[in-house]
């Protein structure tokens, strides 16, 4: 068994444990996260893997729950910027120049105001809930990968073989097809996983400074922040276990990107 | 037809002219060689007389007309390195579909062995490469080709091989061809007639 091989293994494994706690957090039944006065307040133990809160619900299962939803919220919001950012990046690339110039003035603007600012704005903007979180995550996330497409796009523009296409008699979207995205695909794939752990450490952020979800969703940002009065009478599980789990998830990715770019970018992953 | 370049004369930036006032054409059906040392600027009229770049001064026509912007261009160039004229990215299959549907008898002549049609440039000889470019444009919509250096990399035998082809092809359609190198020997075996591009023709 070669590397390749391992790397290959290694991403599938990781993939096919963040979908089974994914898919565990959208199936759950709700009845398991409901409070329970009998069990509350109980220390880590067999039964309660991360043990209980002051309602007597059960953490494991708020972890996973909230976990769930951040992956989703992932999902989806770095889907959109990574979307968003090869238009914006290929447009900047093939446009003439003073679009170009727009583009580059708008990705300066979205980059130099701090992500979770800007976050909270739109956020806020937006009505809050699920749905302003992934706007807000979409929109300000795009800006890095939207760069290094255009500087791509650039690039292979001017490569021969581009100029040769033109005078085979093929139009621009042909080109654009057939010679520039796939030369993106890795570059976007990369980008995409990498924005991932970005995606929900924001999202946790947003949530846990309350512009995010609201308090009844059991999210990792909502859990933290609650447990933060109760940190202080002792109950040191009620952040520990679910912190820990969201720096899991994050580190999880983490490594899926970095292995996909050794696979698909091997000239660059060795820096 | 006429493929007729003008007065031409090309700097760069910040540079003195590489040439000036140069005068070159073709007919159908006519080799004609373009010879110079390395640095006179044989690759850049070639790429002039492709469209490739603009003149500084002067212009080309074909049939008096200007060359076509859009479409396919009927004057093809190959160029001396085919490493940058394939993308790496693409299969070779792909890469000559692109300029049009495979003629296998052709490739086949040309030394193009069919196994190669599934592999990657870069899986491929700098040779093995050139070939494809030049099989890439001989086909029905070509009137002129301009070849460029397109022989300095392989050996004698497989120039032998490729010219042939490039030749009978060129006679058998009536396409004009310039033949572009620092070869005289070759020019003078395979040219009906020689422009020299010389010291005079530097600004």
């Amino acid at each position: 068994m070669n590397g390749r091989i391992k790397l290959i293994f290694s991403i599938i494994a990781t993939i096919t444990i963040i979908l089974i706690i994914a898919l565990v957090g959208i199936l759950m039944d709700e009845d398991v996260l409901k409070a329970d006065f009998k069990i509350k307040n109980i220390e880590p133990c067999l039964e309660y893997p991360f043990g209980t809160d002051w309602m007597g619900r059960d953490m494991l299962a708020r972890t996973v729950k909230g976990l769930s939803i951040s992956i989703v919220i992932g999902l989806v919001a770095s889907i959109v910027s990574a979307v968003m950012a090869v238009i914006i990046g290929t447009l900047a690339g093939t446009m003439p120049k003073w679009v170009d110039s727009i583009l580059g003035w708008l990705i300066d603007l979205v980059m130099g105001i701090p992500h979770l600012v800007l976050l909270i704005l739109i956020s806020f903007a937006v009505g809050r809930g699920i749905k302003g979180v992934m706007i807000g995550i979409a929109v300000t996330h795009w800006t890095s990968l939207a760069r290094l497409v255009r500087s791509e796009v650039l690039q292979i523009r001017n490569e021969f073989y581009i100029k040769l296409s033109k005078k085979l008699g093929k139009s621009n979207i042909y080109i654009l097809k057939n010679h520039i995205l796939p030369h993106l695909l890795p570059q976007f794939i990369i980008g995409l996983v990498l924005l991932f752990p970005h995606a929900i450490l924001h999202e946790a952020a947003v949530t846990f400074l309350g512009f995010g979800l609201p308090p009844e969703v059991p999210a990792i940002g909502i859990i933290l922040s609650e447990s933060m009065k109760y940190l202080s009478a002792g109950k040191w599980h009620l952040a520990l276990f679910p912190g820990l789990s969201l720096v899991a998830i994050v580190l999880l990715f983490e490594h899926i990107g970095s292995n996909i770019k050794k696979v698909l970018d091997p000239y660059n992953a060795q820096n | 037809m006429l493929l007729e370049g003008k007065n031409l004369s090309f700097k760069y930036k910040n540079t003195d002219y590489l040439f000036e006032n140069i005068n070159i054409s073709v007919e159908s059906g006519e080799i004609v060689g373009l010879v110079a040392k390395s640095g006179y600027g044989k690759s850049t009229l070639s790429k002039i007389l492709a469209g490739y770049e603009t003149p500084t001064k002067g212009q080309v026509l074909l049939n008096g007309k200007k060359l076509p912007n859009k479409g396919y261009n009927p004057v093809q160039l190959i160029y001396q390195h085919p490493e940058k004229s394939i993308n790496p990215r693409m299969k070779m299959r792909d890469v000559l579909l692109e300029a049009g549907p495979i003629d296998y008898d052709l490739i086949k002549a040309i030394g193009i062995e069919e196994d190669w049609l599934t592999r990657y440039p870069l899986e491929l000889s700098g040779g093995e490469l050139q070939r494809f470019s030049v099989a890439r444009v001989l086909n029905e919509k070509t009137k002129f080709i301009i070849a460029d250096e397109i022989s300095t990399m392989l050996d004698v035998i497989t120039q032998a091989q490729i010219w042939n082809v490039i030749i009978e092809f060129v006679n058998k359609r009536n396409i004009g061809l310039v033949a572009v190198t620092h070869n005289k020997h070759l020019a003078e075996k395979i040219c009906n007639r020689i422009f020299y591009l010389e010291k005079e023709n530097r600004g």
